[in-house]
């Protein structure tokens, strides 16, 4: 019959050898939740500020010759748009690197319902402005560059750019934000779980 | 002294603690390296949020504490899934150091996810007041937990060491 004192004497001989091993590869990317998330705001941002200095680029030097000065207009709005939502991306990921991993569990727990309710506010109003604002300046955009085609290309062009539009808004987005919600609630449930095993 | 300096310190000292209350956690060597390596990689990260409010040690387990209870919920291979006949074969191999020593971390690995953290750090010998403040639960919470987690810890390790 073992007492926990002899218990104890076995795990203390199972200490490892002296040198710990290697050090941990620090380039090896996370597999925690936050650092995910982290990643996924990051990207979203860079790529929206890589195509709005494209766009600015091409109303700058791509020498297209438009007539109306509403046509360069909507390429720098859609430009401006892109950037907006960039920073709105950047300072979500400023926020969840804010989220204290060195806290109790506890304390964890509160960082995280607090950025889920400030995320979820978010959500509300800025995916769709977002997806106005971007089409209507689209919409300017395409005013001139379509003035001459035909109906027959005007229908084809309308189809397409709708139905990826409505696809873009209505399934890739509202799954990219399924996919987050899950990762978020999952893991506030993972704490609220902890939080009542260590109430008990 | 660097960043990288302090880390390297940081490492060599607790590395070999963190280790074992990985694989207290997990019951498997292989997740137990991969927490290691988490639990480092966000000191690494955190570093700069280090106020010596706490010790090194309570701050880095504290972060391994965090690490290992938000990681293995998201794994498949739970350490729940470690089946009876598993432990069995532990016992019944022949008795020596090794043997005991996996079946205690088996053992371990079937308490609680909480509990299973606690007894890691009572049985490294972490003051109390430091596992209460890595917890995050009141001193006297924590002495009732351990009361209860020694005997649930023994009994087990007792009824399969007899078979």
């Amino acid at each position: 019959m073992q007492e926990f004192e002899e218990l104890k004497h076995i795990w203390q001989q199972s200490t490892p050898a002296p040198q710990p091993g290697p050090l941990p590869d620090l380039s090896k990317a996370s597999a925690q939740t936050k650092t995910k998330l982290q990643r996924a705001q990051r990207n979203g941002a860079i790529s929206l500020v890589i195509t709005a200095l494209f766009i600015a680029g091409l109303a700058l030097w791509g020498d297209f010759h438009f007539k109306q000065w509403y046509t360069y207009a909507a390429m720098v709005l859609v430009s401006l748009i892109c950037l907006a939502q960039a920073g709105i991306m950047f300072y979500i990921y400023r926020s969840i690197k804010q989220i204290d991993e060195t806290a109790p569990s506890t304390a964890h727990l509160r960082q995280w319902e607090a950025y889920y309710t400030f995320r979820q506010r978010l959500i509300r109003w800025n995916g769709p402005a977002y997806f106005l604002l971007l089409n209507l300046a689209m919409g300017l955009y395409l005013l001139e560059v379509l003035e001459r085609a035909s109906a027959q290309f005007h229908l084809i062009f309308f189809s397409i750019y709708l139905g990826w539009m409505l696809f873009a808004y209505f399934y890739l987005g509202k799954k990219v934000l399924k996919k987050e919600k899950q990762r978020i609630t999952g893991m506030i449930e993972d704490l609220r779980q902890l939080e009542m095993q260590l109430k008990e | 002294m660097t960043q990288q300096e302090t880390f390297t310190c940081l490492y060599r000292q607790y590395a070999p603690g963190i280790r074992k209350l990985c694989r207290g956690y997990t019951g498997s060597a292989t997740q137990a390296e991969d927490l290691l390596q988490e639990s480092f990689l966000a000191v690494w990260n955190n570093m700069h949020l280090y106020r010596g409010d706490a010790s090194w040690g309570t701050w880095i387990y504290r972060i391994a504490v965090n690490t290992c209870l938000l990681y293995l919920r998201k794994e498949k291979t739970r350490p729940e899934k470690i089946a009876d006949d598993v432990l069995l074969n532990l016992a019944e191999e022949e008795h020596n150091q090794d043997s005991e020593v996996q079946l205690l971390y088996t053992c371990i690995s079937r308490l609680p996810e909480t509990d299973r953290l606690i007894i890691s750090m009572v049985l490294e010998e972490l003051p109390y007041e430091d596992i209460a403040s890595i917890a995050g639960i009141t001193e006297n919470n924590l002495r009732v937990k351990i009361h209860r987690i020694k005997k649930q810890l023994t009994d087990m390790f007792n009824s399969y060491a007899r078979v």
